[in-house]
């Protein structure tokens, strides 16, 4: 939520990096922490696990400086990446005014990336946010790598609400800006926007919050809603214009699009692209040298555009589109699972133990016996001695 | 998103500060906040200078909020009230009218039991204010300059080449 303070004169808005784990959301915040003017940032706080893991979340303010007389800053704040941590994403989601969704753009990530998407969705409207309606920036990082997608197909399979997408090698600070300076115009926009259609509102009560349908109910009509009364997104021109270069791109990209791969849960990720510890502000994790770097000469290049130094997409890809056979596969391993969950909480009911007040007669008669034989023996026993 | 903001004007600010002053001058403690639940710092009084107040802010709402998600864990809305002992500085944090965090410092110059006295009474007091604050009409009051956005957009433009 958006907080004006005519008193300070500030506008403050929280601007949160969301991803799978080790995507590199940490790292985008210590180059933006390294890369801005000294005076217009704050100390860079970081809630990590002794190996470096975000626990809670980053944080780092940023100061635009004075915009018509109010002093205008950016709050940033990373999530944890890691499934584990749902609850805390949840947390730090609360009132966020833009998210920069960082996805890592490996091969053997696909799964990652859609979950944390899916999750993305959700904890948002568990915080009365639409994600339709949020600004949002996708990111693809770790271009730098093998085997990796490409941006069209990462495309294809992420950006289910038209959002524009950027490359990015976060460890060499490549992307890292474009993207950040992208969310902070959709969310100056957002303001101005709000703006002129309150003046006369009656301001909101945090406690009513009103929570969204879910992404999935909202899909179908998510999109024309979008392109009709958003304005944070690209216009409708703006997408049908790109929509001649999308579709030859698309031809060119049905002819190279790799073959999906059987995207497996137990996959192994690229330990390279972590980098080390940042607790200390004022040195930000160095990339470990054993990074294998990978010039993007494998890329193809109809993802350069001339005009920006870094790559914006607006691709219209239909929710049904992005259900793509990744989406599939995974509903498919969902349905296993879930029958697998099923099976599991039989064999534990079955295990259980028998409820209170029934009486096992099979068992006593059993152990009865047993005692019975036991004593005989005993009995047996002492008579022999004593003869 | 019409409704996604919260605006303090500044007589909405000066009449928080005559209360956090008086509070200061009864409690004793060093300084006092008064922080959105997004983390976003809305005034302070008292000896702040050396504080990164923006920091503590943000590190505070969150703490708050994870607190009040295992308060609901527990069953209970929330704990409204969290204590942070230390050896020098210690800091009580009180909720007020479910939209902001009263975060008051205070070392040994005043006790605990006073500064949760005097929290009590401040917090009613600014309850009202912020109740007031959140269920008036903002008509013909100072707005954001229509030039914001396309300033805004230049402002950006220039940070991210400097960097």
């Amino acid at each position: 939520m958006v907080q004006i303070n005519f008193a300070l004169r500030e506008v403050n808005c929280k601007i949160v990096y969301y991803g799978p784990g080790r995507s590199g959301k940490t790292t985008n915040l210590e180059i933006v922490h390294a890369k801005a003017p000294k005076d217009s940032r704050g100390e860079m706080v970081s809630i990590a696990t002794e190996t470096d893991r975000t626990l809670f979340f980053d944080f780092l303010p940023l100061n635009l400086g004075t915009v018509a007389g109010m002093k205008t800053k950016f709050q940033l704040y990373t999530v944890p990446g890691q499934v584990y941590y749902d609850a805390t994403r949840k947390l730090v989601l609360q009132g966020a005014d833009g998210v920069i969704f960082v996805a890592d753009s490996q091969k053997s990530m696909r799964e990652e990336n859609i979950e944390s998407l899916d999750n993305l969705a959700k904890n948002l409207a568990e915080n009365g946010i639409n994600i339709s309606e949020i600004p949002l920036i996708l990111q693809w990082n770790k271009r730098d790598l093998e085997d990796v997608d490409t941006p069209e197909y990462l495309n294809e399979y992420l950006n289910r609400y038209n959002s524009p997408s950027f490359e990015a090698v976060a460890v060499k600070g490549d992307g890292v800006f474009p993207t950040l300076k992208s969310l902070a115009s959709l969310v100056i926009k957002q303001i101005n926007n709000a703006q002129n259609l309150e003046s006369t509102d009656v301001q909101p009560k945090l406690q009513k919050k009103e929570v969204l349908p879910s992404p999935e109910k909202v899909d179908g009509e998510k999109n024309i809603a979008k392109t009709e009364t958003s304005t944070s997104m690209p216009p409708i021109s703006s997408i049908n214009k790109s929509k001649v270069e999308e579709k030859s791109n698309a031809e060119k990209l049905a002819s190279e699009k790799p073959p999906i791969e059987k995207v497996e849960a137990g996959k192994t990720k690229n330990e390279n692209t972590e980098v080390s510890s940042v607790t200390k502000i004022e040195n930000p994790r160095e990339p470990q040298p054993n990074i294998p770097v990978v010039e993007k000469d494998g890329q193809p290049k109809s993802k350069k555009i001339k005009s920006e130094e870094t790559t914006i997409k607006t691709k219209s890809v239909s929710p049904k589109k992005a259900l793509n056979p990744i989406a599939a596969e995974l509903e498919k391993k969902k349905a296993e699972r879930e029958e697998q969950e099923k099976q599991r909480t039989e064999r534990i009911k079955k295990n259980a133990r028998r409820p209170a007040g029934t009486t096992d007669w099979k068992k006593i008669i059993i152990l009865a016996g047993l005692f019975v034989v036991i004593l005989a023996a005993i009995l047996a026993a002492i008579y022999f001695t004593k003869n | 998103m019409k409704d996604n903001r919260l605006v303090f004007y500044e007589d909405d600010i000066q009449e928080i500060d005559k209360v956090l002053e008086k509070f200061i001058a009864a409690s004793q403690a060093s300084c006092v906040l008064l922080v959105d639940l997004e983390g976003h710092l809305v005034t302070k009084k008292g000896f702040t200078d050396k504080l990164d107040t923006t920091s503590i802010s943000a590190l505070i709402a969150g703490s708050f909020a994870s607190t009040r998600a295992v308060a609901q864990k527990l069953g209970e809305a929330e704990f409204s009230v969290l204590f942070h002992q230390g050896v020098n500085e210690n800091i009580h944090i009180s909720l007020v009218a479910d939209r902001a965090l009263i975060v008051i410092i205070f070392d040994d110059r005043t006790t605990i039991g006073m500064v949760r006295m005097y929290a009590e009474q401040v917090s009613e007091g600014l309850k009202s204010i912020l109740e007031s604050i959140s269920e008036r009409k903002n008509e013909g009051r100072e707005t954001l300059s229509s030039d914001y956005a396309n300033e805004a957009e230049s402002q950006i433009d220039n940070f991210f080449e400097e960097g």
